[in-house]
């Protein structure tokens, strides 16, 4: 009776044991699907963003007209290098200073772009969204601007 | 301690898989789930950004396609002497184009020529352009105005 107790309990820890291997294994493979979950929401979240605050840009560069005045106000803490405009953003994808940002937008921007003058030419702005800690374009989109011709405008137009 | 005659112990056995079993079930389903889900909504940003890049492309070819209207009306403005003449030289060019649709609108008040195009985004989307063409009233004014600039399906 009592080999028999033994072998029952020996075959319950064994099967036990076995039946513990495989959950830490399956486990493992479900916690790692979780994970590529997690990051894969992730990503979507910051690519929605991106495209959200690029077009928001894109916006103001169109209806500015090639002045920058709309862009600072509407981004007070952007940074002009002169050849670059670069937009700060949070963690939570808000304008903010470049000193708590994680993202930002840097807005490449040729010299005919930033001369109101030239009527009659479709320019094209560079906008990249960048993140700061993987140093990695997230997403970019060039903007086409355009400035009509006027009669006043004729000499500029056929130079 | 003495066990009754014919007394049958349950030996258990199989318990613990079952419940592996159960549980198993739910985490794998839980996390393919979630993986599934995750995936769709990437899948959906890309696609949105994606249709984006799409939008601002066909919007650089219209505009070039407005910019060579555009210069041409300048020129147009230049060598004729009156709106009359302006609007049926426009009118010539505008069907030398080979693409779009237009209308001269002559009331008491208004005379301009409507000029309606497309440029394709993607196979089942087309940005919808309308411009109105007039005579420029002074200096300053531009040859056309946007009258409708419209993504349709």
């Amino acid at each position: 009776m009592n080999k028999y107790h033994r072998n029952i309990s020996f075959v319950m820890l064994f099967e036990i044991i076995i039946n513990l291997f495989m959950f830490s294994i399956l486990l493992v493979v479900g916690l790692s699907f979780i994970a590529k979950a997690h990051t894969l929401s992730q990503s979507a979240k910051l690519l929605h963003q991106a495209v959200t605050q690029c077009n928001n840009v894109a916006t103001l560069c169109e209806s500015s007209n090639g002045s920058m005045d709309m862009i600072t106000n509407e981004y007070p803490y952007c940074i002009n290098t002169g050849k670059q405009l670069l937009i700060y953003f949070d963690s939570d994808v808000s304008a903010c200073s470049k000193d708590e940002a994680s993202y930002y937008i840097s807005m490449d921007f040729s010299v005919e772009y930033a001369d109101s003058t030239n009527p009659g030419i479709v320019h094209t702005t560079a906008l990249y969204f960048y993140d700061m800690n993987s140093c990695e374009k997230v997403y970019s989109i060039d903007v086409p601007l355009y400035q009509k011709l006027t009669p006043l405008s004729r000499e500029v137009a056929y130079e | 301690m003495n066990k009754k005659p014919g007394f049958y112990q349950f030996p258990n056995f199989g318990f613990p898989t079952i419940v592996f079993i159960f549980s198993m079930i739910c985490i794998v389903t839980f996390s393919v789930t979630a993986f599934m889900t995750a995936h769709s909504d990437y899948k959906v940003s890309q696609d949105t950004a994606t249709q984006n890049t799409l939008y601002y492309e066909a919007e650089a070819q219209a505009l070039t396609k407005l910019s060579e209207i555009d210069h041409e009306l300048l020129n147009i403005y230049n060598t004729t002497y009156d709106s009359t003449e302006y609007y049926l030289e426009v009118t010539d060019y505008l069907n030398s184009l080979g693409y779009g649709l237009q209308e001269h609108l002559e009331t008491d008040d208004e005379n301009y020529i409507t000029f309606q195009f497309s440029q394709i985004i993607i196979d089942s989307q087309t940005l919808d352009i309308m411009i109105n063409i007039k005579y420029p009233v002074s200096d300053t004014s531009s040859f056309y105005e946007i009258a409708q600039w419209q993504v349709v399906e």
